[in-house]
């Protein structure tokens, strides 16, 4: 078999190949059956030399594996890779199965013929009927075989009816060195004995077909499940590939404030900096040493969103105008010390509510701020606002209901189009968010960041279902907008009832926090959670 | 000494290496430009053509450093300068590609004085560009 070339795994989900495979065996197993009825004869004329066969039953043994070697050339031809390659799946799959009908119906007067020569009706080979019938149901369709089955009864009954009519004469016995019994002139024996024999060949056909069935159906329940788990390898490799570029990214982005102090304070001890200049090297270390301090925090707050069950945020209701104001407090005099003024634009609507845990928005709305304060030179602005808005495209999981935009607008340097990955590339899929990557205005500017806020507004975002909007022009300013599904309280309601039905089917109750309907945890408590989730995450 | 020595061009996002490198090289009359990103750094190459370049590997995107030095080994009008890599990403070992690296040397961070100065005399020697004698 040279099925190299072939693409195995279509061949096998179209069943072609599998099916070829079969018949080789049955090829190969007629093969057998010949040379076990050449020695058999061999035997017979060692062991009884008085008995005597017709000249015809070797010539049919003969003529069979003559056949046989047919068979065998055109397997070869249907197992060609370019043949595979050229006909289409179906069409492969049709001719493997006339090729083993050929054969089943070819056997069937082979061993006919064989009968005739070596006991008629009365041949104890006959019970090779039933072996084809068992072929048949395993290589062709329903159909096919139920004809094979006909065209076998059609042939013993005419072999059995020819000889009691006289037609098919003379009569061979199977044991031409035993007294004949005569059987074969019998009206009565030939009846049961074709009664028999249809009997025998139906059911046969019937109860290898239901059994052929079930194989069939657990074949492609196998082959599904090993095209599924390599698919799963795959994802598998490639998650790992991913995390492990991200692990080693995340290594050098600490490791070069790192590096840095090193090199400083090594300028320091080699004299390379004066005595009165040590000071600003110093200041420079320390500031170095809060960058890769601010580096592990951001990572760390990474990783516990990633590790969070993102089924908390379909549990969760947060107040926006309330975040908002959480997260503006300390931001808002930061701004100010800058020399930019700061404008919050809270939602008309009082109790206007996203659902999304309330502490992942607020470090995603304290990400967005601090990026635009910190890429916004002074004097300029930064402009915090939420609305509710209906949905236009609807951010997945969101339906067509209203959504909740939060939108952080600076003043700044802006990001160019590049870095945002060309005019298309305007959502949360825009490289800008991809885990330590910057842009090129930034770096030029020579603002510090550790690569990672936008990452963790993406990962949070993502997860409750919503997403993010960029639209920036380098020396105009950014504007990033976050849609959230809203929550209203009649939504939450049907929700939180749905979700008790689940976890209560399936037994999860203990891994999900109680829905929190009312008010979100008061904001005097972050800070506690915020170090429970660190000290978690280490 | 010479007043105008051998001219370095630094293309790395972090300014404290700058500063450091500038405060190691300087007293030795070693003139330096400074460039935080790829594409300006390009320019400042074409534009001054110095006599070495020394390339952060990782600048607005992990592999930039790389790509840039391929670029600049494709364009005949700046191939020949000599080009010495610097990352913390590791031991040269460590590189992707680290085989046929578009770099004449590779300088793993923390960069010491001891360290910069051997690796820019060696290249620059091998380059039969002017050298400072120290």
């Amino acid at each position: 078999m040279t099925a190299a070339g072939i693409q195995r795994s279509d061949l096998f989900r179209e069943g072609a190949l599998a099916s070829l495979m079969r018949l080789r065996w049955f090829v190969r197993m007629r093969m057998a059956m010949v040379g076990a009825a050449l020695g058999a004869l061999a035997i017979e004329r060692f062991v009884a030399p008085e008995a005597r066969r017709p000249v015809q039953l070797i010539v049919i043994v003969i003529a069979t594996a003559a056949v046989n070697l047919v068979w065998i050339a055109v397997s070869r031809w249907l197992a060609n890779g370019g043949h595979f390659a050229a006909a289409g799946h179906g069409q492969t799959v049709q001719r493997v199965r006339y090729f083993a009908s050929a054969q089943v119906a070819v056997d069937l007067l082979l061993l006919t013929l064989i009968l005739r020569y070596a006991g008629g009706a009365e041949s104890v080979l006959a019970v090779f009927y039933l072996f084809h019938m068992g072929i048949g149901a395993l290589l062709l369709k329903p159909v096919q075989a139920l004809m094979q089955c006909i065209w076998a009864v059609a042939l013993y009954s005419g072999l059995a009816i020819g000889e009691l009519a006289g037609w098919i004469a003379p009569h061979y016995e199977f044991l031409p060195y035993l007294p004949s019994s005569g059987w074969y002139r019998e009206p009565g024996y030939v009846l049961v004995a074709t009664l028999v024999q249809l009997v025998a060949v139906f059911g046969t056909l019937y109860f290898t077909l239901r059994i052929a069935r079930r194989f069939d159906e657990q074949e492609g329940h196998l082959r599904r499940a090993l095209d599924s788990l390599r698919a799963s390898r795959r994802a598998i490799q490639e998650l790992q590939a991913r995390r492990a570029r991200f692990m080693s990214t995340a290594a050098h982005q600490l490791k070069s404030p790192l590096a840095a102090i090193e090199t400083m304070a090594g300028l320091i001890r080699d004299g390379y900096v004066k005595v009165d200049a040590a000071q600003q090297t110093v200041e420079g270390i320390i500031r170095r040493c809060r960058e890769a301090m601010s580096g592990v925090t951001e990572l760390l707050t990474l990783a516990r969103v990633q590790q969070a069950d993102p089924r908390r945020h379909q549990l969760a209701r947060s107040d926006v105008a309330r975040v908002l104001r959480h997260v503006s407090t300390p931001r808002e005099a930061e701004a100010r010390r800058k020399g930019l003024s700061y404008v919050l634009d809270l939602p008309a609507e009082p109790g206007l509510a996203a659902r999304i845990d309330p502490m992942d928005l607020a470090d995603c709305v304290d990400n967005l701020v601090e990026n635009a304060i910190k890429y916004t030179p002074g004097p300029g602005q930064v402009r915090v606002a939420a609305r509710r808005a209906a949905a236009r495209r609807g951010p997945e999981g969101c339906g067509a209901g209203d959504i909740v935009e939060i939108e952080v607008t600076d003043t700044g340097i802006g990001i160019a189009e590049v870095d945002l990955g060309g005019a298309a590339a305007r959502s949360m899929h825009s490289p800008i968010f991809d885990a330590y990557r910057r842009g090129n205005a930034a770096l030029e500017a020579g603002i510090p960041g550790s690569g990672l806020g936008l990452s963790i507004v993406r990962e949070v975002v993502e997860q409750a279902g919503g997403d993010v909007e960029v639209r920036s022009q380098i020396g105009t300013g950014s504007t990033f907008i976050v849609r959230l599904p809203m929550a209203g309280d009649a939504a939450q309601g049907e929700f939180a009832t749905e979700m008790a039905g689940d976890t209560q089917a399936t037994g999860e109750a203990a891994l999900l926090p109680p829905p929190s309907v009312g008010e979100f945890p008061a904001w005097d408590a972050p800070e506690e959670r915020r170090s429970s989730a660190a000290i978690d995450a280490s | 000494m010479r007043m105008e020595g051998p001219h370095i061009l630094l293309i790395d996002d972090d300014r404290d290496i700058h500063i450091a490198v500038d405060a190691i090289l300087r007293p030795h009359g070693y003139r330096l430009t400074s460039c935080w990103t790829g594409p300006s750094g390009l320019a400042e190459l074409r534009r001054s053509q110095p006599d070495l370049l020394l390339l952060d590997i990782m600048l607005s995107s992990p592999t930039e450093g790389l790509d840039l030095a391929r670029e600049i080994r494709g364009d005949p009008t700046i191939s020949a300068t000599p080009i010495v890599l610097i990352s913390s990403i590791g031991r040269k070992a460590h590189l992707p590609g680290r085989t046929e690296l578009p770099a004449d040397d590779y300088l793993e961070k923390p960069l010491t004085a001891e360290r910069l100065h051997a690796c820019i005399d060696r290249v620059l020697r091998a380059h039969g560009r002017l050298c400072i004698d120290r």
